[in-house]
């Protein structure tokens, strides 16, 4: 299952203490994997359906449960696009992870480095970053405010690296580092929409052109614009 | 003219227009004919009098965006290696900006039915964007990036970055100003695509 590794949140019921500890060590990992179903679950039916259209009758009818045993994971819909969004995010987050000899390299490196990290998400990854991405603004004030600071990490860190290939005189210094930022997130993000993995190009391959287009538009130097050889 | 078809056609551009505000502001998949009715400041039944449901109405508004941008078509069929500078994309994404802004709704509709894979895309829509990709093909061609991503896809790319930033920048929730995007964006354009020049590196040194 994706994501188990990084799952963010146990639901409170699931701390909730049984009475004998066998029970509950087995309870304990039944409630995990309903909660990581439910959660899933919700996510393909968000991205199908849209958060505002889905109930959650809905997700209990796709997870095959009564609609008021979610009560028992959730107090609202809410809390669960909270969950989704997070775990989103988290995944985003661990793009961010350089190795060492990465992370002491030139910027048009590191940014090729970057673009090959986000593409290598899976389809499923991608669809809950998009549900996260359209959907998140209905989250209530405070969760809003921690996504927002979380996005702006993750934009930041690509305008860091724009920066500092201004520094080294590889990119532009004109280049206001915001948009060039944005215009490689949205590069990245439309993929999904339209790849199909049975086509004749890969996601490597598409993500391979996509950094082309970021540093060679940035004004890199061509001897970073590493062209694939032809099969 | 008879005073009661004037008022059809207020009500009925009122639910366009309500259409377009709604659908930008919660998205296609959010929007209800309930908020549709009270942005238009009118009843289900008058609602019901001159559309079937939400989708009929979209596709009306998706029409009319489609029909703009054929202008828009024409001038990024423009953008040819050689024959252009940063200036000139600048003016035409400027254009795109206004076209943007006129039918933020469509757009961000459109986003969302492509995410849900609607493959009832009307034939109108399908139709300009067939020509805006062959003539950006054409451009792309022209400055031979050497890529295994074949020029159409360069080209259609292309679009939809242009497309995609726009709506981001225009979002609620930017950071980044609108304003800020068409320089950036109409160089990093036109060096990727129409083989612009890379900047020397002494041109900071030249400013002071």
């Amino acid at each position: 299952m994706v994501n188990e590794a990084r799952t963010t949140a146990t639901p409170p019921a699931a701390r909730r203490a049984p009475r004998r500890t066998s029970e509950r060590r087995r309870s304990v990992a039944n409630h995990e994997d309903r909660w990581t179903d439910i959660v899933e679950r919700a996510g393909a039916i968000f991205y199908r359906k849209g958060y505002e259209a889905t109930s959650l009758q809905d997700i209990a009818d796709s997870v095959g449960m009564l609609k008021g045993s979610i009560y028992y994971y959730i107090k609202t819909k809410e809390d669960l696009l909270y969950e989704l969004v997070s775990r989103a995010q988290d995944m985003f987050e661990a793009t961010l992870e350089e190795d060492e000899e990465t992370a002491r390299s030139a910027a048009p490196v590191r940014l090729r480095a970057f673009i090959g990290r986000w593409m290598a998400l899976t389809s499923r990854e991608r669809e809950w970053g998009l549900v996260a991405e359209r959907e998140f603004m209905r989250l209530s004030k405070r969760r809003l405010k921690r996504v927002i600071e979380r996005r702006d990490e993750l934009s930041g860190y690509v305008k860091d690296i724009i920066r500092q290939g201004i520094d080294e005189g590889a990119f532009d210094p004109s280049t206001d580092e915001s948009v060039g930022a944005t215009a490689i997130f949205e590069l990245m993000k439309t993929s999904h929409l339209w790849h199909r993995p049975s086509g004749p190009l890969s996601l490597a391959e598409l993500g391979d052109w996509y950094a082309t287009f970021a540093i060679r538009g940035l004004g890199g130097p061509r001897w970073h614009d590493r062209t694939p050889a032809r099969p | 003219m008879d005073a009661s078809l004037t008022d059809n056609r207020d009500v009925r551009s009122r639910l366009l227009e309500a259409g377009n505000a709604v659908f930008s502001e919660v998205g296609y998949t959010g929007a209800t004919v309930d908020d549709l009715i009270e942005h238009a400041a009118t009843s289900r039944a008058t609602f019901y009098r001159y559309f079937r449901n939400k989708d009929e109405l979209f596709d009306e508004l998706s029409r009319a965006c489609f029909q703009d941008m054929k202008a828009i078509v024409e001038e990024l069929g423009r953008m040819r290696a050689g024959a252009i500078d940063t200036d000139e994309i600048e003016e035409i994404l400027g254009h795109y900006r206004d076209l943007h802004a006129r039918h933020a709704g469509v757009f961000r509709a459109w986003w969302e039915r492509v995410a849900r894979l609607d493959p009832e895309v009307p034939a109108e829509e399908g139709h300009v964007f067939n020509r805006l990709v062959d003539s950006l093909t054409r451009s792309v061609s022209d400055a031979r990036v050497e890529s295994l991503v074949a020029p159409e896809v360069q080209a259609a790319l292309l679009y939809l970055l242009i497309e995609a930033s726009y709506s981001a920048v225009t979002s609620r929730w930017s950071r980044v100003d609108p304003d800020t995007l068409a320089p950036t964006l109409a160089r990093m354009v036109h060096r990727t695509y129409l083989g612009g020049d890379a900047p020397r590196r002494a041109s900071r040194l030249r400013v002071v």
